[in-house]
Order: C-alpha cells, then structure tokens, then sequence
C-alpha cells in the first residue's frame, strides 16, 4: 500500500509532465494510464521517465520484468516510485 | 536494371559472421540462413507481406523470407485497426508476420517465434555454397516495397520502391560514414519505417555489420546494452531520445556514433550530446520519394552532404532537382536550399509550410529553427492559424492571418517571452513577429518527435477556449 501524499504528488506529476487538462482527482488509482485509460503513449512514457529520474532519483527500464506493469495505473508507478526512489 | 543479386546485399558476411544478437546469444550468418530455409518450407501463400516485428531478428527472417518469395513488403505508417483494414482492402491477400495472434486471427497470419521453438538444431545444415543457390532467381529491380505515409489528406500515400533501392542507399550510406564492419547497430526506432529500415536494416546488412535484436526504450536500457560488450555501437535514433539521455544523465559507452533523424537536431543539443557523451552524431536528410539524400554533423557544421549517388541542380526559379540512379531517378526537392554547391547544401525548409503575410513569405521552419535556437526555449512552435478558425482578436488582424508561438514554459513566462521577443525581433521580419503567445506545459510531439498539423489545430481550439475562460 502506497502512501497517499505521494500517490497525490505523482498524479501531479503526470498531469504537469504530460500537460492534462484533468485535476489529479480525475486520475483514479486503478485506470490505465496508457490505452483505452488516460490514453498515453510511448513518447509520454519517455518524458514522463526524464521527470522521475530528476526528481525521484533513479532510472527507469524496460528490461525490467515488471515493466509493463509499471505504467499500468497511478497505483502501480506509485509503488515502483516507492520500492525504487533515492 | 543494374543485375544486383543476393551478394550485394549480404555479400560482406561469411558464414561464420555474427549477423545478429538475440536475446544474449550470437547468431551466426549460417545460423539465420538456416532459419530462414526452415520456416520457407512453412510459409503459406501470399502476395503481401506485413512484417510486424519489432524483434530485429525475427523481422530480418521475415524480410528474408518476402525476398525469397518475391512477396511485396507492405510498411504502413501505423497499425491502428482503421489502418490495417483500409490495407486489406487494397491488399487482400496479404500475410501477417507477427507474435500478436489475438489481433489478427481474422486474417492470415504466422508466429515465426513459435515455430522456430520446434525447429530442430539439425535441420538444415549448410553448406558454403548453398546461399548463393537459395537465392539464385532474386531480382532486386522489381517495386516489391510499398512504403505509406500518413498523408495530409488523411488517406495514406504508398511509395513503391525496390530492394535494389535500399541497396544503393545502405552502400553509399557505408562509404560515406566510413562504416567499420567490427561494429553492431543498436537502434531506438522501429525497422518498419523508412528511417528505421534503410538505417538500422539495409545499411547493416549491406555492410556486413551485427545488428541488436532489441529496440530500447528508456535511456537506461540503451546504456545497459551499450555496456555489456567491447564492440563498439552505432546507435541509430532520434532528437527525442538524444535528448532523453542527456537529461537523465545516463553514460552511453562504447559508441562509435549517433545517427540521428525524423526531427531537425539542435545544433545545442548536439553539441552537449558530444561533449557528455564523447560520441559524434551525424545527422540524415532524405525523404520517403528517395531515401536518404544526404548527410551532416550538426555540433560541426549548417551544411549537408550529398551522398554519392545523388546530383542537386537548383532551378532558376529556386526548386532543386534531385537526380539519382536509384529508381526514381529524378525528384523535385520538397525543402528551400541554400548555399548549393559541389552537392553540399544549407535546408532552408520545407516548402509546404510556407506562410505569406501582407505579401512577405517566409517558412515556418525557418522561423520554429530560429524560435528554438534561443538557449532558454525548451521547446515551441509558430503557429498559423487558418482563417475558418475561430478568430481571435488577438490572433487575426483585419485580415490577414498572424502567427501565433507555442512555447513550453512552467514559471517565470512573462520573462522568457520578452526575452524571445527580443531575440526573434533581430532575425525575422516584423510581419512574422507572433501575435500571441500560449504557454503550455509540453507540444503535442507524437513518436517521431513530429508536430503534425491537426494535432497542433486540436491544441489551439483547445487554448483558444482556455484563453476565453480565464479574460
């Protein structure tokens, strides 16, 4: 269970990263950021990487096993952001 | 017909040559010959091909295969189910190569992964000889590559060309880079569009380079692969992922250099990149009519290179007219160019975009390359808007359509536009000057790092309604 304080911060995250016009309310815990949920692409992936390395301090990566994973929902970035942050 | 055969495209590799790296294994020339020979024997009829891989090797087994075949390879501009149906329409008995059999269990498709899974190590040894034998009836001189593009209509476009085409390409492209058969391609793009095949398929294979079967997306991944071998690497890619390692400060090791296309790449932005990465990059200017036309190294130097296979004359009514061996053999440049001569150039861009205010014309490439050459812009665009739009007092004046700029900017706007202004107001003339600026968070890039034109129409209704709110 991530902490809601920082589920708020990367739900803001996303929306100032990726400039959404939704509040950080509209992006529900368990949507699908990519596809038929917020509708992001490979490109938004991209930036959105380039933003939590400069603030969260690690990288990202997609040999990671778990990689699609990650970006599947705010829930489950939240917890990569937790387990990896620096 | 220039009577090319199977050697002018593999001809550089031995059968004992790495021609691949898979999944942490080295594959062998003979070992892909194999392959190739035993899924022939599998694949059913067709006339079409759609090579979906994005696993370089597998797509390299398919490509093989199509040229075996004499099939006509179908590279759409996307694969979106709109896309895909308006191809069958056209293409009706074509054959899908892909691990996606959910998607496309309507049609007919092939899992070349699959089937090599129950391949036995046995089968089909070679012998020295025998590749030259397999392909012994190849022509390369027959239109068996459909290349579409997306279009400005919204129907795409298709462009027929031959593999005898890309061969010309992927050779010159070997001479003037100097290529160093010792290295291995590593590309962040995908092999089915134009870029992505001349430069990370043909020019490998022509060559007789290795070429990583991956395709990494984040720049850690392209530093993990980088740093797990001595070889150095060409890394085939684009401005967006340039960008992208040098903002999360990754070290790409072991680069021979950055080959760079689908964007123009900021000279700041190139330099930076050799300065941290101890990499040059070299930039590539084509167009999907021709192929790649020339090249540049845009830390260094304004000026392109044509390859060896390409004559530029320029017209006295400024149009430049390409004539090439290649198929097409003659082309009338889409692009301004400047400083013509011994077939070096300056792009002065696109033609298409050219905007004409009160009489006066400029491109709106010229002005977005000197919008973003100001240090502190991030990134930003002119726009000009179209006269059924909405009119803005702002942005419509009597008549005559203005420009209107984009720029990405989180704080301190106010700034960064008089500082733009100030920069602008001593390069463009003041007819050119934007009427208005919109400050948004990000452009509406798509994948290749390209503004398309009803992406940025999309944005501007949606400012505009942004703007009226908050007066």
């Amino acid at each position: 269970m991530n902490s809601p304080d920082l589920q708020n911060q990367v739900a803001q995250l996303i929306i100032d990263t990726l400039n959404l016009d939704i509040e950080v309310l509209d992006i529900k815990p368990e949507d699908y950021l990519f596809g038929e949920g917020l509708g992001l692409d490979s490109i938004d992936a991209l930036e959105l990487a380039m933003a939590i390395t400069n603030i969260y301090g690690f990288q990202l990566r997609a040999d990671d096993a778990n990689n699609k994973n990650i970006f599947r929902s705010l829930n489950s970035l939240t917890d990569y952001i937790q387990i990896n942050r620096q | 017909m220039k009577n090319l055969t199977i050697q002018s495209m593999l001809g550089n590799y031995s059968l004992n040559s790495i021609i691949v790296y898979h999944k942490g294994e080295a594959i062998s020339f003979k070992e892909l010959l194999s392959d190739v020979i035993y899924l022939e024997q599998l694949l059913p009829e067709h006339l079409y091909l759609l090579n979906l891989y994005e696993d370089r090797y597998y797509f390299l087994l398919g490509l093989l295969l199509g040229i075996k075949r004499d099939s006509t390879h179908l590279f759409p501009s996307n694969t979106t189910a709109h896309t895909i149906e308006h191809l069958y329409a056209v293409y009706p008995k074509t054959l899908v190569l892909t691990d996606d059999a959910l998607n496309y269990k309507n049609k007919l498709h092939l899992n070349l992964e699959k089937l090599l899974n129950i391949k036995s190590d046995k089968e089909f040894l070679l012998h020295d000889t025998d590749i030259v034998k397999y392909f012994h009836n190849i022509c390369f001189d027959k239109l068996r590559v459909i290349i579409f593009t997306s279009g400005s209509t919204g129907k795409p476009k298709a462009f027929k060309k031959t593999w005898g085409d890309f061969i010309d390409v992927a050779t010159q492209l070997g001479q003037q880079l100097k290529l160093n058969k010792d290295t291995a391609i590593l590309a962040t793009v995908p092999a089915q569009h134009m870029y992505g095949l001349e430069a990370s398929i043909m020019m490998p294979l022509v060559n007789g380079l290795a070429i990583h079967a991956e395709r990494p997306f984040y720049p850690a991944d392209i530093e993990t692969i980088l740093s797990k071998s001595l070889q150095k690497k060409i890394l085939i890619t684009t401005p967006i992922h340039l960008r992208a390692c040098l903002k999360t400060q990754v070290n790409l090791f072991n680069l021979e250099f950055c080959i760079s296309a689908t964007a123009p790449l900021n000279k700041e932005l190139a330099q930076s990149f050799e300065k941290t990465q101890q990499s040059s990059i070299i930039e590539i200017y084509g167009c999907t009519e021709v192929g790649v036309i020339a090249t540049r190294k845009p830390a260094h130097s304004e000026h392109w290179y044509c390859l060896n296979d390409i004559e530029l004359k320029q017209n006295s009514d400024g149009d430049v007219l390409l004539l090439t061996s290649r198929s097409i053999q003659k082309f009338i440049l889409n692009d301004h160019v400047s400083e013509l001569k011994n077939n070096t150039f300056i792009l002065d861009g696109r033609k298409e975009d050219i905007v004409n205010i009160a009489g006066k014309r400029c491109s709106l490439s010229y002005l977005n390359y000197h919008l973003l050459n100001i240090e502190q812009v991030e990134d930003a665009c002119f726009y000009q808007i179209d006269a059924g739009q909405s009119p803005d007092k702002h942005d419509i004046i009597g008549n005559q359509q203005r420009l209107v700029v984009f720029v990405a900017c989180k704080k301190d706007c106010d700034a960064l536009k008089d500082l733009i202004n100030k920069a602008l107001a001593k390069i463009i003339e003041p007819v050119f000057m934007p009427r208005y600026y919109y400050f948004i968070d990000s452009l509406p890039r798509n994948k290749t790092g390209k503004l398309l034109y009803n992406d940025m129409k999309e944005l501007y209704q949606r400012e505009l309604k942004r703007k009226k709110y908050s007066e």
